[in-house]
This record gives C-alpha cells, structure tokens and sequence, in this order.
C-alpha cells in the first residue's frame, strides 16, 4: 500500500498548527540541545587545533635551525638520550616538521605558502622523567647552547591549564546538552502523544476501517522529524552566531581563548552532525509516542 | 463465514463476558444478537474484528483462524468487516462525503476509485444531496446512513452493527433497517447487536441470544423473545 507524500505532508501540517505553542516549545528545546552539543564539538575541535605541537604530553620541544649538519643534529640526539631528565625524545624530522607547520597555520594560507619543506626547523619532542619547572629550564639553558639548536620551548603553564578548562567546558557543555537533550525527547513524546489525542476519533475511524499502523503513525513522525529538524536548523544558526559575534570577543579578551581558531568548514561539518542529531531525536521520539499510543 | 468454536472472552477481575460460545454463521445470513445489557453482545462484535482476543476457544472469519494472525495482518482483515456503532463516530469536522471518502483513502485506494464510488454509495443510502453537510447538520438517521454509507463503501464481506438504531426513533430506526436489509440483499452477512424488539419481530431474521456470557437460544426466523 503506497503512502502518499501529500497526504503525510498535510496531516503533519495539520498537526502543528493545531499544537502551535507545544510544538514551538519543544522546537526551542531541541534547539538549545544541539546548539549545546555543537558548542561542545567545536571547542573540542577549536583546542585541539591550537596545541597540536604539545599533543601527547610533550613537555618541550627542541627546534634545530633550519640549517643544521646531520652531525649536529645527532649530537644533540645523542645528548638528549645521555640527559638524566629526559624519559623519551622523538625526531621529527623534515617532512614531519613540514605536516605540523602546515597544520598549525591551516587557516593561515600567505604563511602556509612562505616556507617550504627544506625551510622549516626539525625538532625533538620530549618527555621528562619529572616535569618539575626547575628540571625543564635547566634542559633548556642546557640544549639551547649546543650548536645548531634555534631554540628550545616549553607549554608555559598557561597552556597546561588551557587544555585543562577546555576539557571542563566540554564535559560542562555536554552533560548539560544531554539534559537539556531528554528533556527534548520527553517533549517531543509529549506533543505527538497530544497530537494523536487530539485526533483520537479520527484514529479510532482508521483503524476500524484497516488503515495500517504504518499508516497512521508516519504522519505524526513527519511532525517530530519537522520539529527535530526545525530545531536543528535554529542550533545552528545559534552555533553560527555563537562563532561569528561571540567568539571574536571571547578571542580578543585573551585568557584560554586565546589563540582559539575555528574555520567555516568546522561549523558546517558540525552542523550536519546537529540536522543528522535533531532528526533522529524527532523520528525515535514521535516513534516511540506513536507505537505506544497505537498499542492501547 | 463466521464461526465460533468454544469462545470464553473474560475482561479484568473475573469477568466473564462470553462463556464457551459457539455459532455458525453462513455467508449472507442476517443475525440478531440480542440480551440484556452486559450480556456479552458487543464483545462478541468485538472479537469478531479482533478489538478483543479470546481466552479459549477458535474465531474463524471468512474461512481464517483470527486467533493466528499476525498483529500487522489485522488490518487486512478488518477491510473485509463494515462497522457500525450506536454513536455513529463520525468526524465532525469533516462532511459527509469527506467521512465516506477518509475510510477509503486511509486504506490507500487511489482518488478515481474515491471519486466514483463515495457518490455511489451515497445515492444507495439517499444521501446524495447532503454530501456537503457537516454531520452535526444532519438528523440522527441521516448521521447513521453516513455511518452506513462508511462502513458499506468498501464492499465487506461482513457487517457489524452495534445498536445501530439505539439512538434513533422507531420511524427512523425502521428506514435502518431497510438499508441495512437492503445490503444483506447484496450478499454481505450482517450481524447486529440489537435491544429493539418490534425491530426483530419484525425482521423474522435468525436470532441468538445471549444471557450472562451464554449462548441460551439460536433460532432461525426467530422473535426476540
């Protein structure tokens, strides 16, 4: 038996204008859910770009010069094993180096472009068997002395507690977005339940008359799907406002946002996440009421 | 067409609408079920269409143990069975011709097949020139004609009425009753719950009677008591 598209399209219409204000409320629910979860997705991304050098617990990194012998450069590896601070060092080597260089300006076109492979410095990373701040600046006034280092930095405490805020806000955001997401759910079970009571007498007809179960739940989940996806779309468009007006403030007061980068294309893939989110949420919710109300 | 086989139905806190029934109803029978309130006539309505399962006992509708079919087949198997009630359920925000047509187009028959047969059945009920009027415009007979109408226009094999006329004055309950003679002329089994006794004097139809749950008397051309 064919379902007709008009036909869902039109109860489904029916339905939300009969159920305006609920139907508004849980939309707006939905809303902040994802608009929470997108926050939450792109600050791990926005971090995650911005320490990618001290990714994995590195705790300095050694940067030669550009213009270093292989024999400086195995002299200074050969120290760095002997070092009674150092745990473990890892070369990076030109084409290594080039990778990083390139993802740490990815949004950086002109400076991505200025340098070349052979341009940019190799390094060692390292990890100390204590990372005491003494032990890392005697490391430092150590190595920066040997021959053919350009210069040896470490994560400032700052950038420790950065990566540490970020992860709380994250969690913070996302506990908070599965709240706010049930609570969603609950509404959106609610307001189909509403609308199928609404027109108890109209499914009582249907199925006395052999209409499928199919048939008179799918309308009701086109109504949740639209008011999933209606709610996507406001989260994006929040997640979009949060990244264009707020995020520059946030950025230019310094703090841990400094340095915090988002590119468009991470709020796009986010915002797909969210519409893919916000349908599943409208389609499982208005399911669930439908076949519970079917069954009684 | 419709056959019962030791059929027990009893609902929550022991209560036994129907006891061990048994009938055999041939196609194109008309049957009276009457008794007093309580007695387990609408239940035996209700089983036949499967609203209600039985506790014991086999329900065969149009040759097909009911009690074996699948929950998703119950539809099928309810666009064989017409059903009327004493409250017509009609939607009152839809008119006439719109109730006729949603059983149709619930079912998924396509719009020509609508738009040729809602005016056919209409005219056969005499309803043709109200099929703009919305249901509270119209009279209680013209309101159970609708529902008729509703019930007949996919051709079942079966019609269930539950009182059709319980609501209606014996003059209008009389024009029922021709309509509904008039479609089991056409071959469709009929089984009506019914308190009306002129009505089933009349009629000089089979009757069954029930009494607490029981089968006590299933009479062919029979009276009402």
């Amino acid at each position: 038996m064919a379902l007709k598209v008009d036909y869902v399209v039109k109860e489904a219409v029916i339905n939300l204008r009969r159920n305006v204000t609920l139907a508004f409320a849980t939309v707006v629910t939905v809303a902040i859910a994802l608009t929470l979860v997108g926050a939450a997705l792109l600050m791990r991304q926005g971090v995650a770009r911005s320490n990618v050098q001290f990714h994995g617990d590195i705790q300095a990194i050694v940067y030669m010069n550009a213009t270093a012998t292989q024999d400086q450069i195995d002299a200074v590896g050969r120290a760095l094993d002997q070092s009674p601070h150092v745990k473990s060092s890892h070369y990076l080597n030109k084409a290594e180096a080039y990778a990083e260089f390139l993802q740490v300006f990815y949004n950086e076109p002109d400076i991505q472009k200025s340098l070349t492979q052979d341009d940019v410095p190799t390094s060692y990373k390292l990890q100390f068997k204590d990372g005491s701040g003494e032990v890392v600046r005697s490391v430092e006034d150590q190595f920066s002395k040997l021959p053919g280092v350009f210069k040896v930095i470490a994560p400032s405490d700052a950038v420790k507690k950065r990566e540490d805020s970020f992860a709380r806000l994250t969690t913070f955001s996302l506990a908070f977005a599965a709240m706010v997401g049930a609570t969603s759910l609950v509404l959106i079970v609610n307001s189909i339940r509403i609308a199928m009571f609404a027109r108890r007498r109209e499914i009582e007809v249907m199925k006395l008359v052999g209409a499928t179960n199919w048939f008179i739940r799918v309308p009701f989940m086109a109504e949740g799907l639209v008011q999933g996806i209606f709610g996507a779309a406001i989260g994006i468009g929040l997640v979009a406002g949060l990244k264009a007006w707020m995020l520059p403030t946030l950025v230019d007061g310094g703090g841990i946002w400094t340095d915090f980068h988002l590119s468009l294309s991470d709020v796009q893939g986010t915002s797909y996440v969210l519409v893919v989110a916000g349908a599943l949420v409208g389609i499982f919710g208005s399911a669930v009421a439908a076949t519970r109300f079917l069954d009684v | 067409m419709i056959k019962l086989e030791n059929v027990t139905k009893v609902y929550k806190g022991d209560v036994v609408a129907l006891r061990d029934a048994n009938a055999d109803i041939q196609k194109g029978e008309f049957v009276f079920l009457v008794g007093p309130s309580g007695s387990g006539k609408s239940t035996m309505l209700r089983l036949l269409n499967k609203e209600e399962t039985p506790e014991r006992g086999r329900i065969f509708v149009a040759g097909k143990d009911i009690g074996q079919l699948s929950h998703w087949k119950v539809p099928y198997l309810r666009r064989n069975i017409g059903s009327v009630f004493q409250d017509f359920k009609l939607l009152t925000n839809k008119n006439v011709y719109e109730n006729v047509a949603f059983a149709l187009e619930v079912i998924g028959r396509p719009k020509h097949v609508i738009k040729t047969q809602v005016p056919a059945i209409l005219e056969l009920v005499g309803l043709a020139k109200k099929m703009d009027n919305l249901p509270n415009e119209l009279s209680g007979g013209e309101q159970q004609r609708v529902s008729i109408a509703r019930a007949f226009v996919n051709r079942p094999l079966i019609l269930l009425a539950d009182e059709p006329t319980g609501n209606l004055d014996p003059t209008t309950s009389v024009g029922i009753m021709r309509l509904l003679d008039r479609i089991n002329r056409t071959g469709t089994t009929v089984v009506m719950a019914t308190h009306d006794r002129s009505i089933v004097d009349t009629m000089r139809r089979r009757v069954i009677e029930l009494d607490r749950g029981v089968i006590v008397r299933d009479q062919s051309r029979g009276v009402y008591e």
